[in-house]
């Protein structure tokens, strides 16, 4: 147990070097020149110079690579070439909305997806399962963007019954939690779906059945608590996309968030927070999973960590 | 005129088991330990041993599936325990394989045909016509239907699929087959078939079989002499017949007094063993069948008993038998 | 002496049997199927819609039609001659639709075949190979998964500069890795079974081994993840152009023509439900395409 976390972590680590590794070679491949960026069109060439030197540019790409981590680990992610505030700052100032903004996707896959998967598998070929299976695809299908545009004119333009973008309240965040978890919820609905009928195959189940059960107690007893495990292992994939969703639905939404900082700063070629952001977001999903890993071994004893 | 076709020397194969977060070795699965035999040509040796007693692995090390850990395997005077990727190519024109399941061994995507000429095409013999002949006549020496060429593997039976195993393995008419536990899997109807049809295309091709099997009444029917493998180790070594009549060690006489005999005039009372078989990975001290040993002495338990001669080509290794 | 029209009447009875049952084998596959044949007809429709594109759409797509726009210069919502619309330049919605369907199923494909092609190299070689191979290839494939994949594929546009080739370029070169492990498993699976050995010991060398034996056999999990990568390749190219990062006006795709449909939706609601529509499309019948194909070609690791 103890030395399969440690395995985890270095392996973490290892995954975090790759991660900064290629963010580097990106923001280093990233067209156009910084310094000429930040002291504008008009500065001399004399001063480019002195603002490349400063920034270290004009080093080779290695002992730049090193500084960079150098900096990162002395939690210094840098400025921002555009307003030049620091990075760290910038960022987590809008961690807490996008935060608040994943949290609440993750709860809208699970409380749809996860019910709707318990009722299919109950139902298992019958007409509510057909139903919930078409609404799954389509979920699956829906592209994020779409889906959001078309609840910001049905629901908050010709409804007008919530806000149309911006932050601040419970109701500016029930669209873009729906944006963002329908085509997770699909998911879970497939396997939670899936792994409980595939329980209800098992031969224990079959000798529960035959002992006079109920399907009810089936259903709650045996059936759910196994088929929810695939569901726990589907969390560490789940926050890879939802931190991809968020910068999309963020920047639907107007929603001032870590997504749409990121969005904005590609735009602006501001590589510092394209950075930070890339690698923030790593780190979250790696930390994830290490989480789930753990947790799925709590859940389920016959998982042996070696 | 009988020449040695192979002679195999202290043959070791260990698996290391590795474990933790550097892969460190911790151990070894002894899988073969310390093995000495030799085949003349034209002969049929059997191993026999239970499961997991390493005798495929032994069949897999002499072929060179798999690297040998050290000792030597000396074929047609020459020594193959290190031979490269070229010369272990042209050593596979004289050594095959038969597998023991007639239903993973055959790939489920070609064509009978095309299984049958793929040996050929790797070593490039032959043109397009010559090997379209090939197959047919090693089809027909195999006993299947000409027709059997446009089928594919999961269209015939555990029988049928194992003949068409064999013929793969003549396409490059080899001297040397192994045979891994080639029967085990089939009805015990089929098995006889498959034993004559293999008896009859050693005399055709002038065969040197080694025949690896768990089965001591299928070797009997094959073999000319016998080896008797226990946890990576030889017990005993004989002739077929010495070996049914006068079988040395205790762990060779309990194998046959398991086997129902049809001559019921002999009357041998049922050895039973005790024990589970030790793991190979961590095998007794002394004697390794001393464990389960009805006539285990004490110095079973700490000295390796010799391999020792007694007489007639009949070898064993067993303390009773070396005062 | 046999009539030789007799045995030509004889034929003919033989060949109308085969006939029927071919149809009954299809019919019965097509209820065992479903999903392959729905899907399979709504890709097939794309497909013609993209090859036919410009005898099907009645306008040119990058037309500024002055009789596209209002009086007042607004689009036109959708009429007789244009029949899904106009946008805010007087295009012809339709014809645009239409036109987008190309973008997409290339950046689909095309997309699709570089992450299947780098996915099985490195799936197959890692599973194969095992050991030092192995761990660098899962080590890359961890880190490749670790990255919130569409943010990812937005910095490498953008870095690249935005069009189609790069935006396929950049898919299919940050999405290999869930092919590569899968691929990975079905070998590690495959290199067990005895052929394999008994290729090797035919003196079959590495590679031969590979692609002889083991690829023909792990291709129906390889065949359900491409079609299913098509669909989500098209969707991420959609949203790339959405954000604006992926294919440039005036060439028409789903995406850009929706990333302006979001801002003209108050006064043209219909560029929301054209290009939209069109793209659930798309994604819908691949996804279905790729379920039926799982049901039918690898039942087993159906989700």
């Amino acid at each position: 147990m103890f030395s399969y976390l440690i395995r985890r972590i270095v392996g973490a680590i290892v995954v975090l070097i790759g991660i900064s590794i290629i963010t580097f070679i990106i923001a280093y491949a990233v067209p156009g020149d910084p310094a000429r960026a930040i002291v504008g069109e008009k500065a001399s060439e004399e001063v480019v110079q002195q603002v490349r030197h400063e920034l270290g540019l004009d080093q080779p790409l290695y002992v730049q690579y090193f500084a960079y981590i150098n900096r990162l680990l002395h939690g210094d992610f840098g400025f921002s070439y555009y307003n030049n505030q620091p990075v760290l700052d910038l960022v987590l100032s809008r961690l807490k909305d996008t935060a608040l903004l994943a949290f609440s996707g993750w709860t809208v896959e699970i409380l749809i997806g996860i019910p709707l998967g318990i009722l299919s598998a109950v139902y298992n070929r019958k007409i509510a399962d057909y139903i919930i299976s078409v609404l799954s695809i389509i979920g699956i299908s829906l592209p994020v963007f779409w889906f959001g545009m078309w609840l910001i004119y049905n629901v908050a333009f010709k409804m007008g019954i919530l806000p149309i973008g911006g932050s601040g309240s419970i109701m500016h965040l029930i669209l873009p939690a729906l944006t963002l978890g329908i085509a997770g919820a699909a998911y879970y609905q497939r396997l939670v779906k899936s792994s409980m009928v595939d329980v209800y195959n098992q031969d224990y189940i079959r000798t529960a059945k035959a002992n006079g059960a109920s399907p009810l107690r089936i259903t709650f007893k045996h059936s759910l608590r196994n088929g929810i495990i695939p569901a726990v292992t589907y969390a560490g994939m789940d926050i890879a996309f939802l931190l991809g969703g968020v910068v999309v639905t963020e920047t639907v939404f107007n929603y001032p968030g870590v997504g749409q900082l990121a969005m904005q700063s590609i735009q602006r070629l501001d590589v510092p927070v394209i950075m930070a952001t890339v690698l923030l977001a790593a780190i979250i999903v790696v930390v994830v999973n290490i989480i789930v890993d753990l947790l799925y071994f709590l859940i389920d004893p016959r998982i042996s960590l070696t | 005129m009988t020449e040695t076709l192979l002679e195999v020397k202290n043959l070791k194969k260990y698996f290391p088991i590795q474990k933790g977060l550097l892969k460190k070795t911790v151990g070894h699965v002894k899988a073969v330990d310390n093995i000495s035999f030799s085949v003349e040509a034209g002969e049929t040796v059997g191993i026999v041993g239970e499961s997991g007693c390493g005798k495929s692995t032994t069949g897999k090390t002499i072929i060179r599936l798999e690297d040998p850990t050290s000792g030597e395997i000396i074929f047609k005077n020459k020594d193959i325990t290190t031979a490269d990727y070229a010369t272990l190519k042209k050593l596979r024109r004289e050594m095959q394989i038969v597998f023991q399941d007639p239903f993973s061994s055959l790939n489920p995507r070609y064509k009978v045909g095309s299984i049958i000429e793929r040996p050929m095409k790797i070593h490039n013999l032959y043109d397009k016509k010559e090997r379209k002949d090939r197959v047919l006549s090693l089809l027909e020496q195999c006993g299947l239907d000409p027709s059997s060429i446009h089928k594919y593997p999961h269209e015939f039976s555990g029988g049928q699929r194992q003949r068409i195993g064999i013929a793969r393995a003549l396409a490059l008419n080899p001297s040397l087959l192994v045979l891994d536990e080639p029967v085990s899997a089939l009805d015990v109807s089929i098995q006889s078939q498959i034993i004559n049809l293999l008896e009859d295309l050693q005399e055709e091709f002038n065969l040197t079989y080694l025949f690896i099997s768990h089965d001591l009444s299928v070797v009997r029917h094959i073999s000319d002499r016998i080896i008797v493998m226990y946890l990576g180790q030889m017990c005993e070594m004989a002739e077929t017949i010495e070996l049914f009549n006068n079988p040395l060690h205790p762990y060779t006489q309990a194998l046959l007094s398991a086997i129902p005999l049809p001559d019921t005039n002999r009357k041998i009372e049922r050895i039973m063993l005790k024990g589970d078989l030790p793991s190979p990975s961590n095998p007794p001290a002394g004697c390794p069948f001393h464990t389960r040993c009805p006539k285990v002495m004490d110095m079973c338990r700490q000295e390796k008993p010799q391999w020792k001669d007694a007489g007639k080509g009949h070898f064993v290794s067993c303390h009773i038998y070396n005062q | 002496m046999t009539n030789p029209n007799v045995s030509t009447v004889k034929a003919s009875a033989v060949s109308i049997q085969q006939q029927v049952k071919k149809r009954n084998k299809f019919s019965r596959f097509a209820r065992s199927y479903p999903l392959i044949i729905i899907g399979g007809i709504m890709v097939f429709t794309l497909a013609i819609m993209a090859v036919f594109a410009p005898v099907i759409a009645n306008h040119n797509p990058i037309t500024q039609y002055p009789e596209g726009l209002s009086d007042i210069g607004t689009p036109i919502e959708p009429n007789d001659n244009f029949i899904l619309g106009t946008d805010s330049l007087g295009r012809d919605a339709l014809s645009r639709v239409v036109h987008g369907s190309i973008v997409s199923l290339e950046v689909g494909i095309f997309a699709s075949l570089i992450s299947l092609i780098i996915g099985v190299f490195m799936g197959i070689v890692s599973g194969y190979f095992g050991s030092w191979i192995d761990m660098i290839i899962m080590r890359i494939t961890d880190t490749m998964l670790a990255f919130p994949f569409l943010l990812f594929v937005i910095a490498l546009v953008a870095v690249l500069k935005p069009s189609i080739t790069n935006v396929y370029i950049a898919i299919g070169i940050l999405g290999w890795a869930t092919m590569a492990r899968v691929v990975r498993a079905e070998v590690l699976k495959v290199k067990q079974l005895e052929y394999v050995q008994a290729a090797k010991a035919l003196g079959s060398s590495s590679f031969p081994i590979l692609f002889i034996e083991v690829l023909p056999n792990i291709m129906g999990p390889v065949i359900v993840m491409g079609t299913l990568a098509i669909g989500q390749n098209i969707m991420l190219e959609a949203a790339l152009s959405f954000l604006g990062i992926g294919v440039q006006p005036p060439t028409a795709s789903w995406g850009n023509m929706l990333q302006e449909g979001m801002r003209i939706y108050q006064i043209a609601p219909w560029m929301i439900y054209g290009p939209g529509i069109a793209l659930i499309w798309a994604t819908l019948g691949f996804n279905l395409l790729g379920d039926g194909l799982r049901d039918w070609l690898d039942p087993k690791t159906g989700r």
